[in-house]
């Protein structure tokens, strides 16, 4: 018996992944955030063509950006549009050298304002307003509360997307801020309707900017790009049919939207503006 | 049937190794063995459920027998070892926590698959209020625990500083690594120190420190403990993210509170957590809330799938969800207690060297090292900093629970706190 579990034991360890050929995905933020499914469905789809990206956990954005920067191997990361604000911030290099990578592809995801299920928004009334404490929450606090229907909003802040769905279904808060992935299988149970957002009309939300007039908050979404680097002709035009085949195909499932795949240089200007321009507090 | 089988027998395997290697928390856990699941919901669910309950069985024999603990809510287990300081004592301990443990998942699975098939627990709800009063619970019992009141508070208030620290790291220019800051590493460190201080002290002594144990150990008379405890777990199994752990601080702490002895507390500890990690689940499955990182990438990997949660509506599909629960319960007893009775007797020899603590703190240092590609740097500030911490805290008499609470926890009580702040103020 203890032989038999000593052989599959190391079968296992040598079949591993982690022995094999691979190229390593670097996020600039965490594994347990939408940037972990995304960077599995990126290595979902460019499997079967024989690429083998595996997810890496850096220590911070800084070091992530570095371990890319300074790699001499086939290389990815997945980086959000918000870092250049975040490296303003934190006087971190969350920002890659833009010059020797190649963009492969960008998603974004809107931001929805979601409630309860038999919630209805009533006028001259206070609600209070969770927001994950990684967005916006002052700039989207601030545009919530300029309504003219004298509706006015509290902040709560919380760990993320995820926990501000739970604190509604718990009764903490009225209203809630969220990435729309985190609230979908809420959405489906018929426990959470999402009103209003910023990109998506998937559950039939109308456009934020319905609620407190056009502002470029009401617009914005949160951007993720994904760039390698050191990759061979060969390897990137693999890794460009397969993204093309199924990528956008599983962000739509994962509620992303205006997923491109294959990007030019003026795509990819206007992305890294898009950035830029997001200063949001 | 088949797949399902098959699907408990991966998710035994997940749990059993997620549980066992301290490197590998639950949600990595849920990776391992992904790719060869059956693309069904339901096998999806039933393969995350018996990996988490598998963890919690399992990260306690990790505790027991390699002194490294497998889990976040194993640290109680730890805190009594040297309670545990012969192969007698510790395979009653893994008969006790076992048990435990087997009663718990009964309960909890009966008690998820009742809430399921009757609905008559849809409005149920953690509101923060009562989220905030088991954590003020938590922080009291760990403040008397030993009698310290003031060293175990200062400890808290210093953890409090720790607890922010990814916000510290942010401000420091990239020169201090941000992620797990608060993590078992630094627990593994102040831990590994501690019984490797406290064993020197025990073997220039002859005095034992489990005056309270008699040597025959009864277990029957602690079933009904394990029910109470069992029922407990379910509501701060609700807790999001870190049900698990609290209700095994709060199981703990209450026993020590009440001046049980050894077994009673590691019982309570390990009974809670089962129940709790089963009933996590349940936001998930009545309302489509995950709270806990398992669940989210169980629903990530649904939503890439293109699956609903509403399968879960099916009676057929809550039979066969219960059936899972039970029967890897049930396995998961059989391989903790039955089969390695005796690999676990010949460990039980080894672990007891201060030599083997030792290599088993590099080992897990190693461990980190390797999967998550931290620089020695980073390993380097830890041992800078916990190595003098758990020095002081051996001197200073300080529970070594309330490290635990402070470094894992304090963020989330400081948190809530803010939140109830700025909901009703």
């Amino acid at each position: 018996m203890k032989k038999i579990f000593v052989i599959v034991l190391i079968l296992f360890l040598f079949s591993n992944k982690t022995y094999a050929q691979k190229i390593d995905i670097f996020t600039s933020g965490t594994l347990k955030s939408p940037h972990g499914a995304i960077i599995n469905s990126i290595a979902n789809s460019t499997e079967k063509y024989g690429l083998n990206f595996e997810a890496k956990q850096a220590g911070s954005c800084a070091e992530a950006v570095k371990i890319f920067d300074e790699s001499t191997k086939p290389i990815g990361l997945l980086w959000s549009t918000r870092m250049i604000k975040f490296s303003m911030e934190t006087k971190q290099n969350c920002i890659p050298n833009f010059e020797k990578t190649i963009p492969m592809a960008a998603t974004f995801q809107s931001f929805d304002v979601c409630v309860l299920k038999d919630f209805e928004f009533q006028n001259n009334k206070e609600y209070t307003l969770g927001n994950s404490k990684w967005n916006p929450y002052k700039s989207q606090l601030q545009y919530m509360n300029s309504n003219n229907r004298n509706i006015k909003f509290k902040n709560v802040n919380y760990e993320g997307s995820a926990n501000v769905v739970a604190a509604l279904i718990n009764k903490e808060i009225d209203v809630g801020i969220v990435l729309l992935q985190s609230a979908a299988a809420s959405i489906k149970t018929g426990t959470v309707k999402c009103l209003y957002s910023t990109g998506s009309k998937n559950y039939g939300q109308q456009p934020l900017h319905n609620f407190a007039g056009k502002s470029p908050i009401a617009e914005l979404q949160l951007g993720t790009m994904f760039f390698v680097r050191n990759m061979n002709s060969k390897q990137i035009e693999v890794l460009k049919k397969s993204l093309e085949e199924d990528f956008v195909k599983e962000m739509e499932k994962m509620e992303s939207i205006n997923t491109k795949v294959v990007i030019d240089k003026e795509e990819f200007n206007y992305y890294i503006e898009y950035a830029k321009q997001d200063q949001f507090e | 049937m088949i797949e399902l089988f098959f699907t408990i027998f991966l998710g035994i395997i997940s749990g059993v190794l997620s549980g066992l290697l301290p490197g590998i928390p639950p949600f990595l856990g849920f990776f391992l063995f992904l790719p060869f699941v059956p693309m069904d919901p339901l096998m999806l669910l039933t393969y995350g459920i018996v990996m988490n309950i598998g963890t919690q069985f399992f990260g306690s024999m990790s505790a027991l027998y390699f002194r490294v603990p497998g889990e976040t809510s194993s640290y109680p287990l730890l805190a009594e070892m040297n309670n545990f300081n012969n192969t007698k004592k510790i395979y009653h301990a893994v008969l006790l926590t076992t048990l435990g443990s087997l009663i718990a998942t009964v309960v909890a699975g009966l008690g998820l698959w009742l809430a399921l098939y009757t609905g008559v627990f849809n409005g149920l709800y953690m509101p923060i209020l009562l989220k905030s009063l088991l954590f003020l619970l938590l922080t009291i019992f760990c403040v008397v625990s030993n009698k310290n009141y003031l060293g175990n508070f200062l400890l808290l208030l210093s953890c409090a500083v720790f607890g922010f620290y990814p916000d510290i790291a942010v401000k420091s220019n990239g020169m201090l690594p941000m992620y797990y800051f608060n993590s078992e590493l630094a627990l593994i460190i102040v831990f590994c120190m501690q019984m490797v201080w406290n064993k020197s002290d025990t073997l220039n002594t002859t005095k034992t420190t489990t005056s309270l144990i008699k040597l025959n150990f009864p277990i029957m008379n602690k079933i009904p403990m394990m029910l109470k405890y069992s029922l407990v777990g379910t509501l701060f199994g609700l807790i999001p993210q870190l049900g698990a752990t609290i209700s095994s601080y709060a199981g703990y702490a209450w026993e020590k509170f009440r001046g049980r002895d050894s077994f009673s507390r590691i019982t309570a500890s390990e009974t809670t957590n089962n129940s709790a990690i089963i009933f996590s689940w349940f936001p998930l499955l009545l309302f489509g809330v995950p709270i806990t990182a398992t669940e989210i990438l169980l629903l990530q990997q649904f939503n890439t799938s293109g699956f609903s949660i509403n399968f879960i509506n099916s009676h057929s599909a809550q039979w066969q969800l219960l059936f899972a629960m039970l029967l890897s319960g049930v396995i998961y007893y059989v391989l903790s207690v039955m089969v390695n009775h005796s690999f676990y007797n010949i460990l039980g020899r080894i672990i007891t060297r201060p030599w083997f603590i030792l290599f088993l703190v590099l080992l897990s240092v190693s461990m980190f090292y390797f999967l998550n590609h931290y620089s020695w740097r980073f390993i380097i500030i830890h041992a800078l900093i916990f190595v003098p911490i758990s020095w002081l805290i051996y001197r200073l008499k300080l529970s070594i629970i309330t490290t635990v609470i402070g470094l894992l926890l304090m963020k989330d009580i400081l948190f809530t706190a803010l939140q109830v702040i700025q909901i009703y103020f």
